[in-house]
């Protein structure tokens, strides 16, 4: 399977924050999910594939080309939306899109028109008169138009109602179709990454948690509740942030399959989501 | 190339009218007056050239410099482009201030006074300057950089004043302009007309090549 991005040793330091050696791939034609809480470095990591912050160390390539030597040529295969969209703001969308689209060999305008219908933009309006969510529209309109290979997009559903950030995730899995185009996008919304992603990726405070397969992850973590003597004792090497409560404890597992061997029915494990994975690793678990 | 014209063009129409609407209103005032071509054309390219400073300085307001840079170009493009893009605006409004005077000019029948080399060299180095000094900055520091060469220039002033004040001997602005204007006036007597011109001209061409390197040495280093 080839891979659409590889990013190799990925690091960046700034005084309050240092992302860490980060490494993960985005096989083609599927879609990977970055999560993580705020302040993790998945912007970073956005702004470090599109090569808008310098990177102090690693690699990053896409279609197997490193982005540094190709910029330009693989900048026009992606299509990027901003976490805020920076157009001027006392600009119309239409002139807006005039302006970007001339950058773009392969720009369609009749799939810019359709999504422009579709998304309900005023294209005479100025930028500055818009909601976020239009704004966040526009943004994804103008990604979505000249054919990418690749779609970058930092939160692109933050700001969106839920109708709309359902109408573009079936928009996302149309275009997954033709299993050439391939995605990545960060989010807090982990409900949004169960619908498309096929795989996440988790990063904390700088670091890489974990990077799989969203099936192998829902498959190997679990939510184990039981008794809090059985949570703390032999098992805690399996565990992740144990949470106690009147009624026992509840931690969350990397190796459900392991827990279910080796505790049989003296607990319950449930299959863990994204958000408790994000809610456990949150408080500061370790990846066991 | 083009491209990038265009761009700065949709998103900043509105400074280009404001521009133009100034450049009309001060001919327009100035029509009463007698009209010196050299210093008129030399406040006219002044202000021609702050219109794509102004391009520069809205995009850093806006943020647009990370649209920009996740266009598909290098940093090293942008910078160049930014370059050619600038003396195009700033010599296409210092073209049309020169195209209104020369209209003022032909209606007193004094059209003659407006071709003139000197002219020329005047527009040439006013926009070479003003943009070599304000581009790198403004590239770099966005809206702040427009600020840096004033106060640079302040903090000049304001040392000169100090030096004026404490010195014994009598100074002021004659005291270094003519020796400068002394020294131009030789070099033009011993080089000619002709060679004197290019001169100026490559000259310029050097501090505007030489501020161009600066800007993508500053821009490839630049966070968006």
């Amino acid at each position: 399977m080839a891979n659409a991005l590889e990013i190799v040793n990925l690091r960046k330091n700034y005084r309050a924050f240092t992302l860490r050696d980060i490494s993960f791939q985005v096989p083609e034609g599927y879609v990977m999910g970055l999560i993580g809480p705020n302040g993790a470095g998945k912007t970073t990591i956005i702004r470090l594939i599109m090569n808008l912050i310098r990177r102090d160390a690693g690699e990053i390539r896409l279609f197997g080309l490193d982005l540094l030597e190709h910029e330009a040529n693989l900048k026009a295969r992606i299509g990027f939306v901003y976490d805020e969209p920076c157009f001027p703001e006392d600009a119309t969308l239409e002139n807006i899109k005039r302006a970007v689209s001339r950058f773009y060999p392969t720009w369609d305008e009749d799939v810019f028109q359709k999504l422009a219908r579709s998304f309900e933009l005023p294209l005479g309006k100025w930028f500055k008169k818009l909601s976020h969510g239009t704004k966040m529209k526009f943004s994804l309109a103008l990604a979505l138009s000249h054919h990418a290979d690749f779609i970058l997009m930092d939160e692109p559903t933050s700001g969106l109602d839920p109708v709309f950030r359902r109408e573009l995730l079936m928009h996302l899995r149309e275009l997954m179709q033709d299993e050439r185009r391939s995605i990545l996008f960060s989010t807090h919304i982990t409900t949004d990454l169960e619908r498309i992603a096929d795989f996440v990726t988790f990063v904390r405070d700088g670091e890489l948690v974990l990077s799989a397969a969203r099936e192998e992850i829902l498959d190997r973590w679990g939510i184990v509740k039981g008794d809090r003597r059985l949570l703390n004792g032999e098992l805690s090497g399996l565990l992740v942030g144990t949470r106690e409560s009147p009624f026992g404890a509840e931690a969350l597992t990397s190796n459900a399959p392991e827990i279910r061997r080796r505790l049989g029915a003296a607990v319950v494990v449930e299959r863990a989501r994204l958000e408790d994975i994000m809610v456990f690793m949150g408080r500061g678990g370790r990846h066991a | 190339m083009l491209n990038f014209l265009i761009k700065d063009w949709y998103s900043n129409r509105l400074m280009v009218y404001l521009f133009v609407g100034v450049i009309v209103l001060n001919s327009a005032l100035m029509l009463g007056d007698p009209i010196r071509p050299k210093e008129l054309i030399a406040l006219h390219c002044c202000i021609a050239t702050m219109l794509p400073i102004s391009f520069l300085s809205r995009e850093d307001r806006f943020r647009s410099t990370r649209l920009v840079c996740s266009l598909p170009l290098t940093r090293k493009t942008i910078s160049q482009y930014r370059y050619l893009s600038s003396w195009a605006y700033a010599s296409g409004l210092g073209l049309f201030a020169a195209v209104l005077m020369g209209a003022s000019l032909a209606v007193r029948s004094e059209l003659t006074r407006l071709f003139t080399p000197g002219v020329l060299l005047v527009g040439l180095t006013c926009i070479s300057l003003v943009l070599a000094v304000f581009l790198p900055v403004v590239i770099r520091f966005g809206l702040l950089g427009t600020i840096i060469p004033l106060v640079i220039l302040q903090v000049i002033g304001v040392v000169a004043m100090i030096v004026v004040s404490v010195s014994s001997r009598r100074l002021s602005v004659s005291h270094l302009i003519l020796p400068v204007r002394a020294a131009l006036d030789t070099a033009y007597a011993e080089l000619g007309p002709a060679f004197y011109y290019l001169t100026w001209v490559a000259l310029l061409v050097i501090v505007n090549l030489f501020s161009c390197k600066l800007s993508e040495w500053l821009f490839a280093r630049q966070d968006c």
